[in-house]
Formats: C-alpha cells, structure tokens, sequence
C-alpha cells in the first residue's frame, strides 16, 4: 500500500530525512513516533505531497506518487490546527473536497448533501453543519476536519498530531472514534504523535524517528504495553 | 474584550490626545476642504457646470478616469502576485523585494516621472529607437500611465502581504490535499480572507491614481486636452487666475477622493470584524 525507498530530505544544510525505507501493508494503523525534530511531520508531509523529497522513491496503492500533486493522492490529510476554512460552514468544509473535483466527477447537489450530512453522522455532529468552525469546540473542529478528510473517500489517511491541542477527555474519546473509522472503512492510517500512550493505544505498530533515521519499528502487545516486541517491517 | 482604556490613564491625558487630534485633523483637512467645497460653489450652480463641461475640463476628467481603469487593475494582479510571493516563499532576495516594492512611496513623485523621461524620452535611452518606430509614450497617454503605474504600485501589495503572511498556508495546504487545483484553491480559500484588504488596497490605489500631480505632471506635456489630468488642468486654471473653475474641478477631485473613504468606511461597517482583522495585521506585521 505505501512504499517508500531511500527517502531523503534536507532543507538547506541540514538534513531532516535520512534514506527511509519503509513499507506498510493495507489496513495497518501506523504511529509515527519521535521526538519534535525527528523528521516525522516531514515525513508525513512527503506523503501527502505538500512537501517534496530531494531523492527516493513513493509508491502508493502501487503506483509511483513521488511526481503527484497531493490532490492527485487520494489521501485524506489531517491537520494539527485544524486548518479548517474559517469562512466556511462545517458543512461547507466537509463538502469542499466534492465541489472542487472536475465537472464530470464532481457529484450531484443531492448527493454531495447525502454525502455531508451520512459524514457528519459518521463524526457524531448531526445537525451541526450550519455552524461556522469558530462557533465548535475544539473536539468539534477536529472531527469536522476528519469526516472533511474522509469525504473524498481516501484509502490512506495521514493525522498530525490531531489531538495534540485538546484535553484528556476529549482526546481519549477521539482516539477510539479514530480507530473504529480505520477499522469501519478499512482505511491505512500514519498517526503523527509525541505521545506514547497514545501510539500504544491506537496503532498496531509504532515506528519512532530519531535525527531523520527509523531507530525503532514495533509492534504494542495486548498487556504488556510499555514493552513492545519488534517485529519485521514488512510483517 | 480588553477594555480600550488603559489602566492607571488619567483622564486629562486622554483629554488632551483627542482635542490635540482634533483640532490637527480640523484646520489641516477639514478647514481646507470646506475652502475648496465653498469657493467651488461661491459663483454659482450655473458657473460651476459651466467649468465642468468646459471641453479641456471633461477631456481632463476623461483622462483621469482612463489613466484609473487601466491602472488600477494591473497594479491589482501585480500586487496580489507580489503578496503572494512574499508570503508564500522564501527565496534569496525576498527581504530586498520587500524593501523595494516600498520605493514609490519613499521616492519623490517628481522623480518616478524623470525616470521614465530618461528612459522614453527623446534624449533618454530608449528614445531614438522609440522616435524611431513613431512610438509615442513621453508627453502622451503611455508616460502618464506608466508613471502612475510606479507612483501606485505598492497600494495593493502593501494590504495584502501582511494579511496574508499573518494567514499562513494551512487552509491553503489543506485545500490542495482535498484535490483543489490552485486556481480553485485561491478563489475559495484565499481570496475570501483577504478581499476586504484587496478593495482597500484597490480603492487607495485608484484615489492614489486619479490624483497623482508630480510624476504625471513630469511625463504629460500639459498638452491640453490630449495630456492633462483633473490635478494639471487644476493647476493651468490656477496659474490662469481661473481660480473659481480651479476650485470648481478641485472640488470634484475632492468628492471623488471623499466617495472612495467613504466607500471604504461603509463596506468597513458593514464587515467590520473581517476589515477590523486584517487592519490589525497591516499594523503589527512588518510587510
């Protein structure tokens, strides 16, 4: 599903990725742990296409992506901020993806507003659609910005520190909305966190960057979370 | 909300402050402008018109209008590219681009008008090719619009380059992963954000342009009703002792430079929170 050979990034001097190889099986859930500096944003942002690698190869869904603009990547993208469109209603946000496409794939009004309002469901915020961003909590913007993601119906969904912003409360019940979607859609998600607990609560391998370098790759088991087994990258 | 007043402010200092601007903005703008306003009429409705429909006078009025239409427009494009650029990418240079799209305004109007005599006029150095080829551009229509072009060209630019540097790029961002082509991306992303800053910078740019003297004055030739703008044929009416006509079209020079504030008030009324924030971003970000 994602494979990624000898991927290098640098921005100016110094160096942020390091020849990552890296190769993710379809449906896995992938935390992309670090510490800030380590390259896992970049990387995530290569991905996605928003940021470009010096040198290396991208295959995604087995098609080379490395020259794709992101809109070309079927790739639901996740922001740390947000990154809603202020001016726009939750509806219109989530409906943007739909409205943009070119005329002959672009959906039928009825079916865009089918599609919008099964997404808000989808996010538990039926009826909040006529709400502009500043008027949602936080937990509210970032499930706006999640079913927004999911609307163009990707197969790969990358997050950003998604939670980073918000409290335990609502973090917590935001990791287990995430993983029911990955399971419900059978999507392949990388999750960029700081946070351990919450790598090792969601993901099904957590993968820690160190200067730009994979420094560890792992599996979390069933009880004994603090202590992961490794296991094959490509397993 | 913060309150506006600041603790621990005497209330004489604050006293003094508004008076002091007061009496400044009264006898230095508004004094002047009921001068032009009561001397335009002093003759009469009858004389007034008589002044206005004079041929020099409409040609005048005509060749400003021109001069706007033409103007304003490319120094929008120009100015939303030149924001765009300077906010968007860091490239070698960037700092030096920003400190000389602010040159107009540091450099003598006089001046951006002898530049393009040195470069179109007949000694300068384009000139003998230009005579050449019976390109006219030096005391005709070209040289006023160029000169008015550099005179305004960083109206537009100047609004929205903080704006959208104080933006950033995440929206933006999150539009092209959502599949928007860059076009789609800037006219419903962008563009929505920062179109209260664009009409201020179009409408300033546009009053900049109808009223600009020195520069166009350099370039015209003062050829009357061919390369006279409203403010030259304002000042041969002068230097005429026309002065009731003088005032007669300063008058209306003026209540087009007064339709243009008010225009921009209005629509800052009207959408005062979008204006308010991008006002405050043009204050506190260095361009």
């Amino acid at each position: 599903m994602i494979h990624l050979r000898g991927l290098t990034k640098g921005f100016g001097a110094s160096s942020v990725l390091n020849a990552i190889d890296l190769d993710i099986p379809p449906g896995q859930f992938v935390a992309l742990l670090g510490p800030s500096g380590s390259g896992k944003t970049t990387l995530l942002r290569i991905l996605s296409g928003l940021e470009i690698a010096d040198t290396g190869s991208i295959t995604l869904n087995g098609h080379a992506a490395a020259a794709l603009p992101p809109g070309a990547r079927n790739i639901g993208f996740v922001f740390q901020s947000y990154a809603l469109f202020g001016h726009l209603s939750a509806f219109e946000n989530i409906a943007f993806g739909l409205r943009v496409r070119p005329r002959r794939s672009r959906p039928s009004e009825p079916e865009i507003r089918r599609r919008v309002e099964d997404l808000l469901a989808m996010v538990h915020l039926d009826g909040l659609g006529p709400r502009l961003p500043a008027q949602l909590s936080g937990g509210q913007r970032q499930r706006i910005a999640l079913a927004r993601a999911l609307a163009i119906e990707p197969r790969i969904l990358l997050l950003d520190e998604p939670f980073g912003a918000l409290d335990q409360h609502v973090r917590a019940s935001l990791r287990t909305e995430l993983r029911r979607l990955h399971d419900t859609l059978g999507l392949t998600t990388v999750f960029v966190t700081h946070d351990q607990d919450e790598a090792l609560e969601l993901a099904d391998r957590i993968i820690t960057l160190e200067r730009g370098r994979i420094a560890r790759d792992m599996a979390p088991v069933a009880g004994t979370p603090t202590r992961p087994r490794h296991v094959k990258p490509d397993q | 909300m913060p309150s506006d007043r600041l603790i621990g402010e005497p209330a004489w200092l604050r006293a003094t402050a508004i008076a002091a601007t007061l009496a400044v903005i009264t006898v230095m703008l508004i004094l002047p402008l009921a001068v032009v306003f009561t001397e335009a009429a002093a003759k009469g409705r009858a004389f007034l018109l008589a002044a206005l429909t004079d041929p020099d006078a409409l040609a005048a009025i005509r060749l400003s209008l021109l001069v706007a239409a033409i103007v304003v427009p490319i120094n929008t494009v120009f100015g939303l590219a030149a924001a765009w650029a300077v906010s968007h990418f860091r490239f070698t240079g960037r700092g030096l681009l920003v400190a000389v799209m602010e040159l107009p305004f540091a450099v003598s109007p006089v001046v951006s008008g002898l530049i393009y005599v040195l470069m179109f006029g007949l000694q300068g150095w384009c000139g003998p090719w230009l005579a050449a080829h019976n390109i006219h551009i030096i005391f005709a229509i070209p040289g006023i619009v160029l000169s008015t072009l550099f005179v305004t060209l960083p109206f537009v630019a100047r609004q929205v380059a903080p704006l959208m540097q104080a933006l950033g790029v995440a929206e933006e961002e999150a539009a092209l992963t959502l599949g928007a082509s860059p076009w789609h991306m800037f006219r419903r992303v962008t563009l929505p954000k920062i179109r209260w800053a664009l009409l201020t910078g179009m409408l300033l740019c546009n009053a900049r342009a109808m009223g600009e003297f020195g520069a166009v004055s350099v370039v015209s030739g003062h050829i009357r009703g061919l390369t006279n703008t409203m403010p030259l044929h304002i000042e041969i009416l002068y230097n005429e002792y026309n002065l009731a006509a003088a005032f007669g079209i300063a008058g209306l020079l003026a209540a087009m430079a007064i339709a243009t504030i008010a225009l921009r008030m209005a629509l800052e009324w009207q959408h005062h929170s979008s204006l308010a924030r991008g006002s405050a971003a043009i204050w506190n970000q260095p361009v």
